[in-house]
């Protein structure tokens, strides 16, 4: 069978389960379908996602003439299908919103805009000022409760993104100290016990992520590196420089050689590792800048962090 | 759920029959009870939930006198019963009783019954609804989460095209994309309806 053929048969096959659903087939037909739709397994889950499938096309109003007749004379005639219409109703709004958000993150002068600043001034008249008072609360609430959702949503993927990260970044300071004993050992230097050299670590979310409050970085006297990790929102260059600034004092205070991004989780992200007496308890500004082919570089973003001495 | 257990053993052989060997900690008892809703809300039957548990209790009472079924397949057995309970079902309604105790009959194709409560009736159960929803959605992994949310959206080619590339990213064949995504929006679907159940 042709792959043409095998999806015209498909699509025949979507129809005529459609059929059955709406209940447009004839008994013994429907008989032996209800009959697979519970003995059979591929069957039963073949017709759950086709029942979906037309209830959500039902929300999107794709469906017309008999077809949709029949959805709503029939399909719709008991309240657990009602239902199933109602939660595809509610996946819907949850996808609207999902999409608009996304398209905020693409545009982000435009989602500085508030919405209500869409309505000029000059509509909002007082014969109808009630009316639209109620109206726009009940937009700002809608609003509100998606943005809810949708924040809570995102931060529960952030954390378990960032435990991934941090799962990565410990991996990270393991080998920066076997690569350090390493390094030590081959140039015989067995004054410095590079095993008891303390780091600590630091997971900066990508700059854009606005809504994240300062990252703090604790150093305590016996900590001798500090070890930045830097997620990109995209990993564009083939190498990378990180440049720590105070920008208090207006000074660089250290940067690294040309680093390369790793993965992390589905992410990128490069890490430096910086001596930790070069901080002091401040504010400082991690900058990164991604390194051209033909040398140049060009910044990729800022990362503030605090600085805490115990 | 009706009178048909009589003890904790007879019910964990039921559940061990249904399991046909592999052990699936109770999943085919509800994936039965799921398709037999769904069989008895196809043929427009008021009480589909009832029903199905009637169902699965005359299996379950059939299996713990007889010891064992082996002339059908477990899920086959569930059917038959099932179009016997429908016939049952029919008749009562056909002869003006409330049928199967309680239960009762939509009538033609195209009544809109009110038995169970819908979700949304008025704007605060809309309200409830979504919140439910979030609440189900965050219940769920990070991935499944999105990738429920992604395989329902868009329509017409743009939905087949998003299902294609989801396959291709997850790694995954259509068809073990549609059951995973089946599956995830199952668990969800009763997920919210025992939240907007509870209140």
């Amino acid at each position: 069978m042709s792959s043409s053929e095998k999806n015209e048969k498909n699509v025949f096959e979507d129809q005529y389960l459609v059929l059955y659903l709406v209940g447009a087939l004839p008994a013994e037909e429907a008989d032996r379908l209800d009959e697979l739709s519970i003995a059979d397994d591929d069957f039963a889950w073949r017709l759950r996602e086709v029942e979906n499938d037309l209830v959500d096309s039902y929300v999107h109003s794709e469906l017309s003439g008999e077809t949709l007749a029949r959805f709503k004379a029939f399909y719709m005639a008991t309240a657990q299908k009602q239902q199933k219409v109602q939660f595809a109703q509610g996946l819907r709004q949850f996808q609207v919103a999902n999409t608009s958000r996304a398209k905020i993150v693409d545009k982000p002068s435009k989602s500085r805009v508030p919405f209500w600043s869409t309505f000029p001034p000059s509509r909002i008249i007082p014969q109808f000022g009630i009316s639209v008072v109620a109206l726009a609360m009940m937009l700002i609430a809608g609003y509100l409760l998606v943005q809810n959702a949708h924040l809570r949503r995102e931060a529960r993927d952030a954390r378990a993104q960032y435990e991934s990260m941090d799962q990565r970044a410990g991996k990270l300071e393991n080998d920066l100290k076997q690569q350090r004993t390493a390094h030590s050992e081959a140039q015989y230097l067995p004054s410095v016990d590079i095993a008891q050299l303390t780091t600590v670590s630091l997971l900066l979310p990508p700059p854009s992520r606005g809504l994240s409050s300062l990252k703090t970085v604790t150093i305590h006297p016996r900590t001798d590196l500090v070890v930045l990790l830097l997620t990109l929102e995209s990993a564009n260059f083939p190498g990378y420089r990180v440049i720590v600034k105070d920008p208090a004092a207006k000074q660089v205070v250290w940067q690294s050689s040309e680093l390369e991004a790793n993965s992390v989780g589905d992410r990128k992200a490069v890490s430096a590792g910086l001596p930790a007496n070069l901080l002091k308890a401040r504010n400082y500004i991690a900058e990164v800048a991604g390194l051209t082919n033909a040398g140049k570089q060009r910044i990729v973003g800022d990362y503030p962090f605090h600085v805490v001495l115990k | 759920m009706k009178n048909w257990i009589s003890t904790q053993d007879s019910f964990q052989n039921f559940l061990h029959w249904l399991d046909e060997g592999v052990d699936s900690a109770g999943e085919k008892y509800l994936e039965m009870h799921r398709r037999l809703v769904a069989y008895f809300d196809r043929k427009n039957c008021l009480t589909a939930d009832d029903l199905a548990d009637e169902t699965l209790g005359r299996v379950a009472q059939k299996l713990q006198e007889k010891g064992e079924i082996t002339e059908l397949s477990p899920a086959h057995y569930c059917y038959v019963t099932a179009k016997f309970v429908f016939l049952e079902y029919l008749r009562h309604a056909k002869h003006g009783r409330a049928g199967l105790e309680e239960f009762s009959v939509s009538g033609q194709p195209g009544s809109v019954p009110a038995a169970a409560p819908l979700f949304a009736e008025k704007d605060e159960d809309q309200e409830k609804l979504l919140s439910c929803l979030d609440s189900c959605l965050n219940k769920l992994s990070a991935a499944d989460s999105k990738l429920i949310l992604e395989y329902y959206q868009g329509e017409k080619h743009e939905k087949i095209e998003r299902r294609r590339e989801l396959g291709t990213r997850l790694g995954l064949s259509a068809n073990a994309l549609s059951i995973r995504a089946c599956r995830i929006r199952t668990k969800v679907e009763q997920c919210v309806k025992d939240c907007c159940k509870s209140g």
